[in-house]
């Protein structure tokens, strides 16, 4: 009559002396002070009291003679007594248990609610944790942006240096020279970091670059550019330099048609004449070409329209 | 856990226990120990030699079934024919002297022979309990008394002379003495012969009932000897005055079957062996056994239940602890 508990040790898999400990906190409350409750009363009491109801006449005095009836009622006595007894352990023994279970109840909410408020505060720990690493990423994707960035610059600086040392060293003269810088430095990191810069770190690179080049020459940057000068020294270039002018000052016309721009149709008019004559003619067919410019427009005009050409905004 | 079933002695009353044993087969109770008087001797030879609860509660229902539909109490022509004799010849009218009188008078007195024949019983204990299956079957008992003679067995039966119960282990007899031992545990004074035992005529347990049922009800030797722990008690008397405070049983949970008010109230009942009452009885004691141990062992369960909850929730209790959960519940 035990296969529940058996039942149940075998479940729990729990070492034999911890097992004993559990079970010698729970009083003995056996199955024989039960049954003397259920079955002695409800069977054996019942069933002598009812036999003493049936008899009657000679039986029931014959009965009381021999002390039959006597020892019957003994017997249901003991039985009440008995079963009464039991019931009052029986009782106290549920008193017991509510009593237990009550309080481990009491004890097990008291500790759900520590454990809940001590999830809830790493919870919101964590969640300040994870704030604080959040910004710490950033601020260290920051750092290391700029650092990408002056990095970037001083690689940039570095072309530009190499680029604008290349001003009147080549002997192809300065507005050539100025194509050849434009075309090399734009089609490159300087070029692709205009588009995607902020203007200010943008500001301070386009100053480095004007400054570098009115460094080298400043004396002409308020003189006009001679246009017959320019062609004479564009058709003194060998022709394959000349056509590789004409083709790449095509092709960035085509990728930048409109507006018009004085300085790349210059460049295009210039490198297709094989006479003066027909330079000077085309150039006064083109009205939006300025007689008069400065190597300053003629740079700023260049330098815009290849800026332009490459998705970016030098303004 | 070692489970003892008593069967109580009553006569033709013991279809009951026919009923009583479906119920433990359905409620696969298997007993380890049995001990019976008297018819429930018989029973008990059953389930000792069968051993499972189930295929003996199968034979003894059909064992009474064929005994309801044949002649369970038969006359022993012989011997009632010399009792005649003896009655005629007493109450004649030829010449008697007062020596012969008192002569005849102790002869039927001391006699320990009864005018029924237990053929059909013993015919049933060889075919469903042989002695061979008995000796390797479950530890059986059975309850019988010393016989004096008729005359002092019957004061014995009436319960007017106390007279001391005897118990018997049967798988300690040799073979030849096994039936005997269970026959004489029903060995009604007059109406059967005390049967010698281990060279002592013994009678009818029931005859050393006049305290607490002690051999009509044979619990004690399953608790003194068999080491039992819960004890099965069947009834066939109302109102027995079996004692299950008694304090040898202080530490044994007992189920007791009692038949209910509606049963065996004629005193003549223990003689019936017709159909129509054995069929009644058996469905009586099905009906009584089942509820009974259904409401003794419902309660027992639903004790273990919690007890068993309350080993779990313990159990689950230390675990949390053991994982640094400040649980003390000793304060």
């Amino acid at each position: 009559m035990n296969d529940i508990i058996d039942n149940v040790k075998r479940k729990i898999k729990i070492h034999p002396e911890e097992l004993k400990n559990i079970e010698d906190l729970h009083s003995n409350f056996n199955e024989k002070i039960i049954l003397d409750i259920v079955n002695g009363i409800s069977v054996v009491a019942r069933d002598l009291n009812n036999k003493n109801k049936s008899l009657k006449g000679f039986s029931a005095l014959n009965d009381k003679i021999r002390g039959n009836k006597k020892q019957r009622d003994e017997l249901i006595n003991d039985l009440f007594i008995n079963a009464i007894e039991g019931v009052s352990l029986w009782l106290r023994e549920h008193e017991k248990s509510l009593t237990a279970i009550n309080y481990k109840i009491f004890k097990l909410s008291e500790e759900l609610i520590k454990t809940q408020n001590e999830i809830i505060q790493f919870f919101n720990d964590y969640k300040n944790l994870k704030h604080s690493f959040i910004q710490f990423q950033k601020n260290i994707e920051n750092k290391l942006q700029k650092l990408e960035d002056r990095i970037l610059e001083s690689e940039i600086k570095n072309d530009i240096d190499i680029e604008i040392e290349k001003l009147n060293n080549t002997g192809f003269g300065t507005e050539v020279e100025l194509f050849i810088i434009l075309d090399n430095l734009m089609s490159g990191r300087f070029g692709k970091w205009l588009i995607i810069t902020q203007s200010k770190e943008k500001q301070r690179l386009l100053n480095y670059f004007f400054d570098k080049i009115k460094g080298k020459i400043n004396n002409k940057m308020n003189q006009l550019l001679d246009t017959e000068k320019f062609y004479k020294q564009l058709n003194n270039l060998p022709n394959y330099e000349k056509k590789a002018i004409n083709y790449i000052a095509s092709v960035y016309r085509q990728l930048n048609p409109k507006p018009y721009y004085d300085t790349i149709d210059l460049f295009l008019i210039a490198s297709k004449n094989n006479s003066e004559e027909n330079f000077i003619k085309e150039i006064n067919k083109n009205s939006h070409i300025r007689t008069f410019m400065s190597y300053n427009d003629f740079i700023e005009d260049l330098f815009e329209f290849f800026a332009k050409t490459y998705g970016g905004n030098i303004r | 856990m070692k489970l003892g079933v008593v069967l109580s002695g009553g006569g033709a009353k013991g279809a009951y226990e026919a009923g009583f044993l479906k119920a433990l087969s359905e409620l696969n109770i298997q007993p380890d120990a049995i001990a019976g008087t008297s018819i429930g001797a018989i029973t008990g030879a059953i389930c000792s030699a069968n051993i499972d609860i189930h295929k003996s509660a199968d034979i003894v229902e059909k064992l009474w079934l064929e005994l309801a539909r044949e002649t369970a109490l038969q006359f022993d022509k012989k011997k009632l024919h010399l009792n005649l004799i003896d009655v005629i010849s007493f109450f004649a009218p030829i010449p008697q002297t007062n020596i012969v009188k008192i002569i005849n008078s102790l002869k039927i007195s001391l006699s320990k022979e009864g005018i029924l024949t237990n053929l059909p019983l013993i015919n049933r204990l060889q075919k469903y309990a042989p002695p061979e299956m008995l000796k390797t079957g479950l530890p059986f008992y059975v309850g019988y008394s010393k016989s004096y003679g008729n005359f002092l067995d019957l004061l014995h039966f009436l319960n007017l002379k106390e007279i001391d119960a005897e118990y018997k282990k049967i798988q300690d007899l040799s073979d030849n003495e096994i039936h005997k031992a269970i026959m004489a545990s029903a060995a009604l004074p007059l109406l059967f012969d005390a049967i010698e035992v281990e060279g002592e005529h013994k009678r009818d347990g029931c005859l050393a009932s006049q305290k607490e049922e002690w051999g009509n009800t044979p619990a004690y030797p399953l608790v003194k000897y068999e080491k039992c722990t819960h004890l099965i008690i069947c009834h066939l008397n109302k109102g027995s005055s079996f004692n299950r405070l008694n304090p040898i049983f202080k530490n044994i949970p007992i189920i007791e079957i009692r038949p209910n008010e509606n049963i065996f109230n004629n005193s003549l009942d223990s003689l019936s062996f017709k159909i129509e009452k054995i069929k009644e009885w058996m469905d009586f004691g099905y009906k009584d056994s089942i509820k009974i141990l259904k409401d003794s062992i419902e309660t027992i369960k639903l004790i273990q239940k919690r007890k068993a909850m309350e080993m779990l929730s313990d159990y689950s209790i230390e675990k949390l602890k053991n994982r640094n959960f400040k649980l003390n519940f000793d304060d």
